[in-house]
């Protein structure tokens, strides 16, 4: 049993390492809410800007935010932005991308269509009218489905792709021959077979998801009372965290930010070579 | 070759797909290699031009060409040999023509990767030879490969293979992707080079009837290993293994209906072989000599070879 | 009595839209009746590009025909109703070429036979759908125990397409089409599965529709043979006749061009005198006219009609325009 497992790692090592280094945020996050107070990410809970010490590990910023309470309580409200638009976005647009290659004609012209114009317009734009529209402090959860709104699109064009080649499958035929109803097809044949690939996608959108979150808080458009990874580096910015030397200020949230990708990005490797066999290296 | 040993390496133990295959091959002459799916005889095309990829590995066994065990060869010498001195003409090679380029690049790549140093205009020429060679139109030169037909295609395969002159051809299910009246064709052009060139064919296939057309002698490959190989009239008038024979006898003829019977059981896994002789299970002349022993070849009677206890 | 399922007067033409420049005719003006009371195997042979995957999906309702009507007990299959189609899903059955294709992955091939008996009620419960599935099984020479509970990938092409032989029985069909069935399976086992063709033929009363490149495999189980060129029939008739004494040139040219398994070696020395290429364009007279060696002016200008030359059996040929001609119909 070990042995099957040792050799999967070799053989798989980049789901592996991203399965590690989430894990490792996990515990981090996990650990961090029992050890540390993350009432203490509230501004003026310490006093501003104090390099790393016994008190403040992760050091304390301008507004007096202890910044490893802040990295604490920030890092899964990114993460949860970066999960809740994923999915809904995955899941609206595999369900669109579902319908429009399984049944085409009209119903395929029209969301393609709409998928492809919306595919060439700047996500990060339309994403920053829509923040600035809703002036009134959004939370997290609005600010995920902000994102949710425009992640939907990738997905629904893959998805279909996918669908695309399947439906011409001999055993769709057969389904279709033994009396299967289209949506029956789509359920009980179709999508047990992209399963692997969804999961993939599913890594793919949430990663994307949490960058446009990113983003839209660096520019200032996020929620502001939140603890955000991303909020906290709209102050580094605001601050000028960079010139004025405050070095712990930016590091911890970058670091951050850092193992969240690679950790998603070893993780879609991974899971491509479950969803792909042409991808799998013999030992 | 001489007891040509291929292992493939899986996660269960070593496969073989090919154990203690010999035979040998005159200059000029037609030797077909016949089995079902799994039978072995692709992986030993490609142990002759040592072009077997992991997991799998050649485990034992010498192939001499004239005088060169090929198995000594170092890597780039066997490059050199791949080509010049053998060709193979792969098992749906009409597929991988290069979609993007045209047959007359395709060729030239051929020589060019050689070494070969010729003007353009000898390249061209020689271009032109070749397509006539395989009965192809000059026109052809410049066509991209999905603007040819099947039969066309093969045949452009063909010039390649024989763009250097090799004292060998091997064909690996040739004509199994195309219709029975090109087949023909290809078959007739695959003949015709063969004679102008005074090389000798290794022709592998399942297609009993094609070997009894074509071939000289005829090799008979169950389950990695060489069950019969004899002169291809021999087979034919009297099998000597009862494979061969009921492998005939499967066989749908024009003379009279309901006369073809199928092999009962079914295709051994070579993970999974049987102990002793691998037909035994689906051998009605079965009996225990042949679950216990592996039967070895023997020359039954003057250039006839057989494995079977029966004998 | 009216046929069961019967192709009249049948054309499919694909492409030549308003943005493609080349239309291909894939079957022209082609008929032919399956009766249900005599249950005959027919075979209809042709190479690649003669139209016999047109036929079948055109059979099987798969697609529309350009001209021409597909009738299913008399009812055109474009006008029927949702009970009629029922009705048809059940009495005609299918069997793919691909044994790989038909199979998904995902599920054990109990899935492909559970699936028909779920969607049409065959069976009251499920002890019956057991029992009904066995029973199938082992009509086909498979074992149960060995065969149901295993994943696609753990059968053999042979045993794969033979479940998909077993999977057409249970409807209880009046008519298989069988489309290339064992152009993917191994030589030796190929005289099993169409074996078990015949017998259920024999056995059972069930028409069948062999599709085929081969014609030895269609000789040897068939009653009556069509041979398709080019989407028009060359020659069609008792098996018998057709392959022992063929009279259209391309039948003679396809039985020549067959290596035979013999210790006679007359294959590569044969020169039946047809040239090979493809002619191109669609010209007015008969298909085979650019590649025929006994072509006249007259088979270039017009198509030949299907000849009578024997009782059962007729030829689209000039050459035999002694014989009454037949308007369409092929016997």
């Amino acid at each position: 049993m070990a042995h099957a497992a040792w050799r999967y790692v070799r053989r798989n090592l980049s789901l592996v390492v991203g399965i590690v280094l989430l894990g490792l945020l996990a515990l981090f996050v996990g650990i961090g809410h029992l050890v540390v107070d993350t009432g203490k990410s509230r501004p003026l809970s310490a006093p501003a800007i104090r390099p790393p010490s016994a008190d403040h590990p992760f050091g304390t910023d301008r507004q007096g935010r202890d910044l490893l309470a802040t990295m604490v309580a920030g890092t899964p409200l990114t993460l949860r932005i970066g999960f809740i638009a994923g999915f809904l976005g995955v899941g609206i647009g595999s369900i669109l991308g579902f319908v429009s290659a399984y049944y085409r004609g009209a119903v395929d012209s029209v969301i393609r269509g709409i998928v492809d114009i919306g595919l060439t317009v700047p996500g990060l734009l339309v994403l920053i009218i829509i923040a600035v529209s809703l002036r009134k402090g959004l939370t997290v959860d609005q600010m995920a489905l902000i994102v949710a709104s425009l992640a939907w699109l990738n997905p629904a064009r893959t998805v279909r792709a996918q669908v695309l080649s399947m439906r011409e499958r001999g055993y769709v035929e057969v389904a279709r021959l033994s009396g299967m109803s289209g949506p029956e097809i789509i359920v009980k044949e179709l999508m047990p077979n992209l399963l692997p690939y969804l999961a993939a996608t599913l890594v793919n959108a949430v990663s994307a998801a949490i960058l446009a979150s990113i983003g839209l808080e660096v520019l200032g458009l996020g929620p502001i009372d939140s603890p955000t990874l991303g909020m906290t580096l709209y102050w580094v910015n605001f601050n000028a965290a960079l010139i004025n030397g405050w070095w712990w200020w930016w590091l911890a949230p970058i670091v951050i930010i850092l193992v969240v990708f690679l950790g998603l990005f070893f993780l879609t490797v991974g899971l491509d070579e479950i969803a792909n066999p042409r991808l799998r290296r013999a030992i | 070759m001489r007891d040509l040993v291929v292992h493939y390496d899986t996660p269960l133990g070593a496969v073989k797909a090919t154990d203690a295959v010999s035979f040998s091959l005159g200059a000029g002459e037609r030797l077909g290699i016949a089995g079902e799916s799994g039978s072995g005889k692709t992986t030993m095309a490609l142990a002759i031009l040592r072009l077997i990829r992991p997991p799998g590995r050649i485990a034992a066994g010498e192939i001499w060409l004239q005088d060169v065990d090929l198995m000594s060869l170092s890597p780039e010498a066997m490059r050199q040999v791949r080509l010049a001195r053998i060709a193979l003409i792969p098992q749906g090679s009409m597929n991988s023509l290069n979609p993007v380029t045209r047959i007359k690049e395709q060729i030239l790549d051929a020589l060019r990767d050689h070494d070969v140093r010729i003007s353009r205009r000898q390249g061209q020429e020689r271009v032109r030879e070749l397509l006539e060679s395989v009965g192809l139109r000059p026109e052809v030169a410049d066509m991209f490969p999905h603007e040819l037909s099947g039969g066309m295609k093969q045949r452009a395969c063909i010039a390649i293979a024989i763009s250097l002159r090799p004292r060998v051809i091997i064909a690996d299910e040739p004509t199994s992707a195309l219709d029975v009246v090109v087949q023909k064709q290809v078959m007739e052009t695959l003949a015709k080079v063969q004679q102008d060139l005074g090389a000798a064919v290794i022709l592998i296939g399942h297609d009993m009837g094609l070997m009894a057309q074509f071939v000289d002698r005829l090799g008979v490959m169950y389950a990695g290993k060489l069950v019969e190989i004899s002169p291809v009239r021999d087979i034919f008038i009297g099998p000597l293994h009862p494979y061969t024979r009921m492998l005939i006898a499967s066989l749908p003829s024009f003379e009279a209906k309901g006369t073809f019977h199928g092999i009962p059981g079914l295709l051994p896994l070579l993970r999974d072989l049987p102990p002793g002789c691998a037909f035994h299970p689906r051998c009605p002349h079965a009996f225990d000599r042949c679950q216990r022993d592996e039967p070895r070849p023997r020359e039954i009677q003057p250039g006839s070879w057989a494995s079977c206890h029966l004998l | 009595m009216t046929p069961l399922l019967e192709a009249r007067g049948v054309t499919k033409i694909f492409g030549g839209g308003l943005f493609e420049r080349a239309s291909v005719l894939a079957l022209e003006n082609f008929s032919l009746p399956i009766e249900a009371e005599r249950p005959l195997i027919t075979a209809v042979v042709g190479e690649s590009g003669s139209g016999k995957t047109t036929l079948a999906r055109l059979l099987l309702g798969l697609t529309a025909p350009t001209g021409g009507h597909v009738l299913y007990q008399g009812r055109d299959l474009r006008s029927m109703s949702r009970a009629d189609w029922r009705a048809f899903r059940r009495d005609v059955q299918v069997i793919f070429q691909d044994p790989y294709e038909v199979y998904n992955p995902f599920y054990r091939v109990d899935h492909v036979l559970t699936t028909p008996v779920a969607k049409f009620h065959l069976a009251p419960s499920r002890a019956g759908e057991r029992a009904l599935i066995e029973d199938v099984l082992r009509a086909v020479g498979l074992r149960p125990e060995e065969t149901l509970g295993r994943f696609p990938h753990q059968l053999s092409g042979g045993q794969r397409q033979r479940v998909m032989v077993a999977r057409a029985l249970l409807l209880k069909p009046r008519l298989i089409l069988a489309d290339e069935p064992v152009s993917m399976v191994d030589a030796s086992l190929r005289a099993t599965i169409l074996g078990s063709l015949r017998s259920i033929n024999a056995e059972r009363g069930i028409s069948i529709v062999y599709i085929t490149h081969d014609l030895a495999t269609a000789y040897q189980i068939s009653d009556r043979i069509i041979v398709l060129y080019r989407g028009a029939v060359a020659e069609a008739g008792d098996v018998e006749l057709v392959v022992k004494q063929p009279r259209h040139p391309y039948t003679q040219l396809l039985l020549s061009s067959i290596p035979r398994a013999s210790a006679e070696r007359t294959w590569l020395t044969d020169r039946i005198g047809a040239s090979a290429g493809r002619p191109d364009g669609e010209s007015a007279g008969c298909r085979f006219a650019a590649r025929c060696p006994s072509a006249m002016s007259r088979c270039r200008e017009v198509r030949p009609p299907l000849f009578q030359t024997d009782r059962h059996r007729v030829v689209a040929c000039y050459l035999h325009a002694d014989a009454p001609a037949q308007p369409i119909e092929a016997p």
